[in-house]
């Protein structure tokens, strides 16, 4: 009801807003509500001179919609603020100090789920990141849009394009300018895409908070690698990365374990939990070594069969550290290349500490280092496995 | 269990010359995201890629996990992995590896034989026994050059000859000897089969490369028809 | 051994542009009586001619892989290596009047053992030893067969009179030369039914050969044989080698082997098993007895550990006891390179480069470096 206060004026200078929550708009149809602009209910204002515009059904139920998903948002912050200070109190912290962290441990100590699926569990969020968003009021009273592009029905996305294109025109211009004084577009800048990729099409509808479709997703990603292979594209790099973002997420690092030395001074280094499919391995690999090998208390013969064996020497052999080390591994469960494979990850990662870092790299490349998510791939209904389909009939 | 679907790369150079945009390809599901390289894992190939600089590029780009059956050794060769694969039945790698193994060791005995028996030093210097160089040979010498598609015409199917790439017909000529393997005799072990049956593709004769000509021969009689790829 | 250098994948035609690849020779010894191996030539190979071979081990005696490798080759080469050497100079240093020494040959399986045998038997054989000589006793034991009849002279014994028969050729073929020099004959009676009679005085061949002719008796005779030849050897008249491969299967609990009346037989419960159990007592001298435990000849059934007192049991070993262990290692690396330059040398291995991998890969166990090359 506060918002209601929110002059006109102010609205009319928002045109072009971007996606924001709707935080302000007015209510032009001030019909029956006797003490708008008060905060004490008992002063009577004078009634003003209702003047029934003409909105249409359509554009007030929105702006209602607008209203009550406002009021909704506010009430929502409210009660997370409160609810944040109550979590702190209750388990004792400091509630000025109180991060989300600390929230999400508080929810799971108090609210322990067995549930599987981590979306399902308890959890507290600001607002924001567990309602979806909504865009700002589009047109003003009278039904005039305030985005140029309103009329295509995604504005935002569609602004994102043109920007593309007029920002190509630049470019052309200014290489031909360049040209035209012989010179040619330093060809030493020109922007290369190794490294990133490209917002998602999940990612550009949070941004736009428009709905796409693969089409114009795709429509999008051509014109911006349009936008990158010009030869001039360095001069708006920084247009560029706002819808670019890295391939290897700093969250996907694992970190190295340490480097532990034993009472006589060998060092090594342990792995534990080593997984593929179901087969789980802890592997120790000690450093000045002669190529002793015990799996489960015995050597290689522990697999008869000759890939696995072959999968087990694969990191020793590409590091040539095959008479360098010693390895100790534990394995349980799965099968056979399951095993192996948990086996390969641990001595690759353990290795990490015992080479150079341009190895490291090298063995990031030759696919060591990356855990092998691919599981079993469960039957579907409808369907013999998990692929074959029932034999086609045709009566 | 994320699974994410796999386009096709955009800015493809599609074979045809029509299609400015890249269509959508029936999707791939893969549990790495798409933006994931397969891997490099011949010691061999990652030195040429340190040598001309692109493994710089590669700095930032994740790499899938490596297979089980590639490794880096010298024993290891990418198109006798991808055979094992295509004589896989069952999903039984063991079997299908020994048995290819078999063969091999069939192929050295024969080729072996011959070497020993032959007196003519420049006919025994020509006599090839590694295993693996005659399949790659035989092989290559059983790739076909077109292969036939049915392409409709006013209601009726032509079979129109039409180029492959060379991924394509390696697959062709490693899957006719397998199928060929399906019509050998009973008596006869698969590996015996198959041993004579490389050692003789690698001479330019053998059931296969007939297959192969009996291809060309067909494309060559449906050599009209070939304008109808374009329309 | 040739110093080589690294070039990856060679054919036998094509002659690289880079450095040519030196194809290596293994390391031979010349010295093609055993008798004469010591530990210089230890890691060498030596030939043996194919009169011997043939002479020796027709019959059994050889590993089937290795006996397709030198048909391949057209030559056995066995490698003379350390456990051998040991035996064979145990042999030559023996005291004849004491009773036999008891030399038990064990390792994992594929380490070599069988070889090692070949080798000693080859050396017995130039020394002028009789052999009496057990190729592989699960082959006794293994198989279903037909004929299996319960003996009418030993009590609650099984007989298997066509695998009799078959051990007495193989027993005539290696001695037969050797019993006509020796001029050894029974020294008493043996009454085989009311019409059939081996008297007094007959050569042993005849013996044999009687058994042979009569598989009935064949179980029999080869009990008679040995307690003839143990008499002989005690008499100073002879030497003897009792060599047995698969030792450890007289122990097994079982066999496959059924009567007429459909009754699976223990392996002790048959008349060969004692005959050979009875072989390798110390109740006579003038001769040594060689055995060999191998986790194989287990039949699947004892499959923890390669060790003897695992494989025999409580009651093999107290058969046994006291004996000499000798342990037959993987390859050295010596050995291991030898072998594989013997490979490259047959044009057996085409792919050079990878000895590494290979030692890895076979923990240098022979017979799997064999398995692994075939296909390389």
């Amino acid at each position: 009801m506060m918002l209601m206060q929110r002059l006109f004026p102010n609205l009319v200078t928002n045109k072009l807003c971007s996606a924001k929550i709707l935080t302000n708009f007015v209510l032009r149809c001030t019909y029956g509500l006797n003490n708008v602009g008060s905060d004490d209910p008992g002063v009577e204002i004078p009634e003003k001179k209702i003047v029934e515009e003409k909105t249409s059904l359509a554009m007030r139920a929105y702006l209602q919609r607008a209203t009550q998903y406002n009021s909704f948002m506010d009430q929502q912050i409210h009660e997370y603020k409160i609810g944040k200070r109550h979590l702190a109190n209750m388990m004792g912290v400091d509630p000025e100090t109180f991060t989300q962290k600390d929230i999400d441990a508080a929810i799971g100590y108090l609210f322990p789920s067995g549930l599987y699926d981590p979306k399902a569990r308890p959890l507290m969020r600001p607002p924001s990141e567990v309602f979806p968003p909504k865009k700002d009021a589009e047109f003003d009273e009278s039904g005039r849009p305030f985005h140029v592009f309103f009329y295509t029905g995604k504005p935002n996305f569609y602004s994102i394009l043109h920007n593309i294109a007029t920002k190509l025109v630049e470019l052309n211009k200014f290489e031909d300018s360049l040209r035209k004084n012989n010179i040619l577009p330093d060809a030493d800048k020109k922007l290369t895409s190794f490294g990133s990729q490209w917002l998602s099409k999940e990612d550009l509808e949070k941004k736009t908070v428009e709905r796409l479709s693969d089409h114009e997703y795709k429509h999008f990603v051509v014109a911006i690698e349009r936008l990158l292979n010009h030869a001039c594209a360095y001069k708006l790099t920084e247009f560029i990365s706002e819808y670019q973002k890295p391939m290897i997420s700093t969250k996907s690092i694992v970190e190295s374990s340490p480097v532990l030395y034993t009472k006589d001074g060998r060092a090594y280094v342990t792995v534990k939990d080593c997984p593929r499919k179901d087969a789980r391995a802890d592997v120790t690999v000690y450093y000045p070594g002669t190529g002793k090998l015990s799996i489960n208390g015995k050597g290689i013969e522990f697999f008869d069969y000759i890939q696995a064996r072959e999968q087990i020497l694969f990191p020793l052999l590409f590091t040539d550290m095959i008479d360098k080390v010693d390895i100790e591994a534990t394995v349980s469960g799965g099968g056979v290349s399951g095993k192996a494979g948990a086996i390969r990850f641990g001595i690759s990662w353990c290795l990490c500490s015992f080479v150079d870092p341009e190895v490291v790299e090298r063995m990031r490349i030759a696919g060591l280092l990356q855990k092998d998510y691919r599981r079993r791939e469960r039957k579907k209904p409808g369907q013999a496995r998990a692929r074959r389909k029932f034999t086609w009939k045709k009566r | 269990m994320a699974l994410f679907v796999k386009h096709l790369r955009l800015g493809l150079i599609v074979k045809h010359g029509f299609h400015p945009l890249p269509q959508l390809t029936a999707a791939k599901y893969s549990v790495y995201p798409p933006h994931y390289v397969e891997p490099v894992f011949k010691k061999q190939d990652i030195d040429k890629l340190q040598e001309s600089g692109e493994i710089e590029n590669y700095k930032l780009v994740p790499f899938k996990a490596a297979r089980s059956n590639d490794t880096c050794s010298v024993f290891h060769d990418p198109l006798v992995s991808k055979f094992i694969n295509y004589m896989l039945k069952k999903g039984q790698k063991k079997i299908a590896r020994q048995v290819l193994e078999n063969t091999f060791e069939k192929i050295k005995r024969l080729q072996l034989a011959k070497y020993n028996r032959e007196t003519d030093p420049e006919r025994k210097a020509s006599i090839i026994i590694d295993p693996v160089i005659i399949f790659k040979k035989a092989v290559s010498n059983c790739k076909p050059l077109l292969k036939l598609t049915a392409v409709k015409r006013g209601g009726s199917y032509y079979q129109v000859p039409v180029p492959i790439t060379d991924k394509e017909s390696t697959f062709y000529a490693m899957r006719w000897f397998v199928h060929c393997g399906r019509e050998k005799d009973k008596a006869v072990s698969f590996a015996d089969f198959m041993a004579s049956e490389l050692i003789n593709a690698s001479n330019n004769d053998g059931r296969v490369f007939k297959k192969k000509l009996d291809l060309h021969k067909l494309c060559e009689a449906n050599r009209a028809y070939a304008h109808y790829r374009w329309s | 051994m040739r110093a080589y250098r690294r070039v990856c994948n060679y054919a036998t035609a094509a002659i690289k542009q880079e450095a040519q690849y030196q194809i290596p020779t293994a390391a031979r010894t010349d010295k093609t009586n055993p008798a004469d191996h010591d530990h210089h030539d230890e890691s060498k190979f030596y030939t043996i001619d194919p009169k011997t071979i043939t002479s020796l081990f027709q019959m059994g005696g050889l590993p089937k892989p290795f006996t397709e490798q030198t048909q391949m080759f057209a030559e056995t080469a066995l490698m003379v290596r350390k456990p051998a050497l040991e035996v064979i100079r145990g042999l030559k240093l023996a005291d004849y009047q004491k009773p036999v020494i008891r030399y038990l040959l064990y390792g994992q399986t594929g380490s070599g053992k069988s070889l090692s045998l070949a080798h000693i038997l080859h050396y017995a054989h130039n020394s002028k030893f009789i052999l009496y000589h057990i190729p592989y006793v699960p082959i006794w034991l293994k198989y279903d067969r037909k004929e299996v009849n319960w003996s009418t002279t030993k009590n609650g014994l099984a007989d298997i009179p066509l695998i009799a028969a078959q051990w007495l050729k193989h027993f005539k073929h290696q001695n037969e030369v050797l019993l006509n020099e020796l001029n050894l004959t029974t020294s008493q009676d043996y009454v085989w039914s009311i019409r059939e009679t081996t008297p007094k005085g007959t050569i042993l061949n005849e013996l044999i050969t009687h058994g042979i002719n009569r598989a009935k008796y064949a179980c029999d005779c080869m009990d008679i044989l040995l307690n003839e030849l143990k008499a002989h050897c005690s008499n100073n008249k002879c030497k003897m080698l009792v060599a047995v491969d698969g030792f450890n299967a007289f122990f097994n609990e079982k066999t496959d082997l059924k009567t007429e009346d459909r009754v699976r037989v223990t392996p002790q419960q048959i008349s060969m098993v004692q005959t050979g159990l009875s072989a390798v007592l110390s109740d006579w001298n003038n001769g040594a007895v060689v055995m060999v435990t191998s986790p194989r000849a287990a039949l699947n059934t004892k499959r923890e550990s390669h060790l003897p007192i695992y494989l025999c049991g409580r009651q093999g070993f107290e058969h046994i006891d006291p004996f000499i262990p000798v342990m037959v290692p993987e390859l050295t690396t010596t050995e291991f390179n030898n072998m594989l330059d013997y490979y490259e040398e047959k044009r057996w291995l085409q792919k050079t480069g990878g000895r590494k991998e290979l030692e890895f890969l076979t923990s240098r166990l022979p017979a799997e470096l064999m398995a692994r090359c075939a296909s390389l």
